[in-house]
């Protein structure tokens, strides 16, 4: 899975420490941006409104209807069951976003502090918090989340626990690097020689000045996480049926696949498109937010 | 270049600790009780603490965790729970499956990624330029397990040039070994490819635009020679950083992969063990996976290391 790597690559990104106004350059829309936004904001829309527009519901059973090909009334066709791919594919969406912003969120809450105050509170703190970290980078981070659901058990909140934990390194690491990088600034010394202490440079002026690589990285992470998740609830360790999810329609769509493609296809298509817009998104987000570092 | 590799060796040493560590006490976090585990319907309370007598889960904690790495040293890392069969036996059959999936998988990530990336930083803003750029993101984005059933739908099943799934062991047959792990190995491949394709471009972009390039260029150098002798030989340090990197997500996404393939793999067994709570078996496979990834990181530091002199004189 391409998953580790390309949170990797962030932590050299240059935080977007000044205003790039200020250098003359100007912030503009790029391609990746308003392609990965706006495919974003249109499976935000599918999750949402999808549902309710849709005149089946994901979970009713209809065997007279089962394994019917992509039609006027089913527009994605119908599984194995006979129940709606595009009504399953909205709620999986649901799902999705839940699982990405879940652990987006978990992994923010507990690594931006833990990366805040490795950068900030002396080399001794520093060690601690990155040895450990570096322990826990040291596992493959489906392997983590396997760890993980081993304990808590499988479940949509044991997931987003499981994959929550498994980034939360990454993005504690990038934290780090980024508020190192606004600490050597002027204006941090500046602050400090008016005589603010040193919570208040953490938080007033190195945290919100740090914040640019985090967000690139946070828009990665939710793609990230929802391929994880897919992939986790495929092998029976994450979301359990009956609960509509894309990784659980692929799973149980693959012995239908020879004669119905379509209960595969369009769960695979589905979940790529999630990925594909929030890991075009993080491209935009970045080249946006420091047009130096402009992908090539 | 000795010492280079004994002193990374020696940092690796605490990160194996580490790993050792977080594997045994998380799992000790496990709810529920091994003996009534190991026992089933038959347990009654004398039985269990004798149970818990003979598997040593009376002791202090620390000196299970002593006994577990000790044990681990002398090549015994416990029985299953279900079938009593020898835990390292179960690994020794399905190490090699997963070995060699994840060398196929590198391999062709490696050899796909960096050559297109290559002739993309070259032709850049030509049409394999355009290809390889759509290719990386498509191929970050589709996860392995769907791209897996592709390739089955449309290799195995509409045209059966691969078989579906299984695993022929290479001893048996090399052609039918080959045969049973090409479609895995590519599923695994696509996503890391695809990374490796952005690198390697963006790496060579870099390098190209350097003075010695048009340098190398304007003696009368050749094109080829420029390429491979001089610019990729500059750019394979992130590239190789990578690649170390990747191995990690590699390893983890057998898990997955082998399930969609029916592989006999060590990420099958994590998987199944994990479903059956065989404890013992969910600690041994998670730890290999994790010391093999602790492995090739170092591997990979070690080469990035010695293909840079920056870097080469200062650690020696």
């Amino acid at each position: 899975m391409s998953s580790i790597v390309t949170m990797e690559l962030s932590p050299d990104v240059s935080p977007a420490a000044e205003p790039s106004s200020a250098r003359g350059r100007r912030r503009r829309l790029n391609p990746s941006l308003v392609v990965g936004g706006g495919l974003a904001l249109l499976l935000l829309l599918v999750a949402l409104c999808g549902p309710l527009v849709s005149s089946f519901s994901p979970s009713t059973i209809d065997a007279s209807a089962a394994l019917h090909g992509p039609s006027g009334s089913h527009i994605f066709g119908t599984d194995e069951l006979g129940r709606d791919l595009f009504t399953r594919v909205a709620e999986g969406y649901r799902g999705a976003f839940q699982i990405g912003a879940g652990t987006v969120a978990f992994g923010l809450l507990i690594g931006v502090p833990l990366g805040l105050l490795a950068a900030s509170a002396g080399s001794i703190s520093d060690n601690v918090i990155m040895r450990i970290l570096d322990v826990l980078l040291s596992f493959p981070a489906l392997i983590l989340a396997v760890l993980v659901v081993t304990i808590v058990g499988a479940g949509k909140g044991a997931l987003i626990l499981a994959i929550g934990i498994a980034y939360t390194p990454v993005i504690a690491r990038v934290m780090r690097g980024s508020a190192m990088g606004t600490r050597r600034e002027t204006f941090i010394d500046a602050a400090r020689s008016r005589g603010a202490g040193p919570m208040r440079i953490a938080l007033r002026h190195t945290l919100p000045n740090s914040i640019g690589p985090l967000i690139v990285q946070a828009s990665i992470f939710v793609g990230v996480a929802v391929l994880l998740g897919a992939g986790m609830s495929f092998v029976g360790l994450g979301v359990r049926p009956p609960t509509s999810d894309l990784g659980l329609m692929l799973a149980s769509g693959r012995d239908y696949m020879t004669t119905s493609p379509w209960v595969v296809i369009v769960p695979a298509v589905a979940i790529m498109l999630f990925a594909l817009a929030f890991t075009l998104l993080g491209d935009g987000l970045q080249t946006w937010l420091d047009p130096q570092s402009r992908t090539r | 270049m000795t010492n280079l590799v004994l002193r990374r060796l020696l940092l690796a040493v605490p990160m194996l600790i580490g790993v050792s560590i977080v594997v045994f006490f998380l799992l000790r976090l496990v709810p529920g009780d091994p003996a009534a585990a190991v026992l089933g319907v038959n347990a009654t309370p004398a039985l269990e603490a004798q149970v818990r007598h003979d598997l040593g889960l009376d002791e202090p904690i620390y000196v299970q965790y002593g006994k577990w790495i000790g044990d681990i040293f002398h090549g015994n890392m416990g029985h299953d729970y279900t079938s009593s069969q020898a835990i390292t036996d179960m690994l020794g059959q399905r190490l090699p499956v997963t070995i060699e999936l994840a060398i196929l998988a590198l391999l062709i990530a490696v050899i796909g990624g960096v050559t297109i990336g290559v002739i993309a930083a070259v032709r850049q803003g030509g049409i394999i330029d355009s290809f390889a750029r759509g290719l990386s993101v498509l191929g970050i984005a589709i996860p392995d397990f769907a791209f897996g059933l592709v390739l089955i739908l449309g290799f195995a099943l509409t045209f059966r040039i691969f078989p579906i799934s299984g695993f022929v062991p290479l001893t048996q047959d090399f052609g039918q070994n080959l045969r049973s792990l090409i479609l895995p190995a590519v599923a695994l491949a696509a996503g890391f490819g695809s990374v490796l394709i952005r690198i390697t471009r963006g790496a060579m972009l870099d390098v190209l635009a350097d003075d010695f390039i048009r340098f190398g260029r304007a003696v009368g150098m050749s094109e080829w020679r420029v390429i491979s002798r001089h610019a990729l030989r500059n750019a394979s340090v992130p590239i190789v950083t990578v690649i170390g990197l990747q191995v990690g997500g590699v390893l983890g996404a057998t898990v997955i992969v082998e399930q969609v393939f029916s592989l006999p793999g060590i990420g099958a067994l994590a998987v199944d063990s994990v479903l059956n709570r065989d404890y013992p078996v969910v600690q041994a496979t998670l730890l290999v996976l994790a010391v093999m990834y602790v492995i090739a990181s170092l591997g990979a530091d070690v080469v990035a290391t010695a293909l840079n002199p920056k870097l080469r004189k200062a650690m020696a």
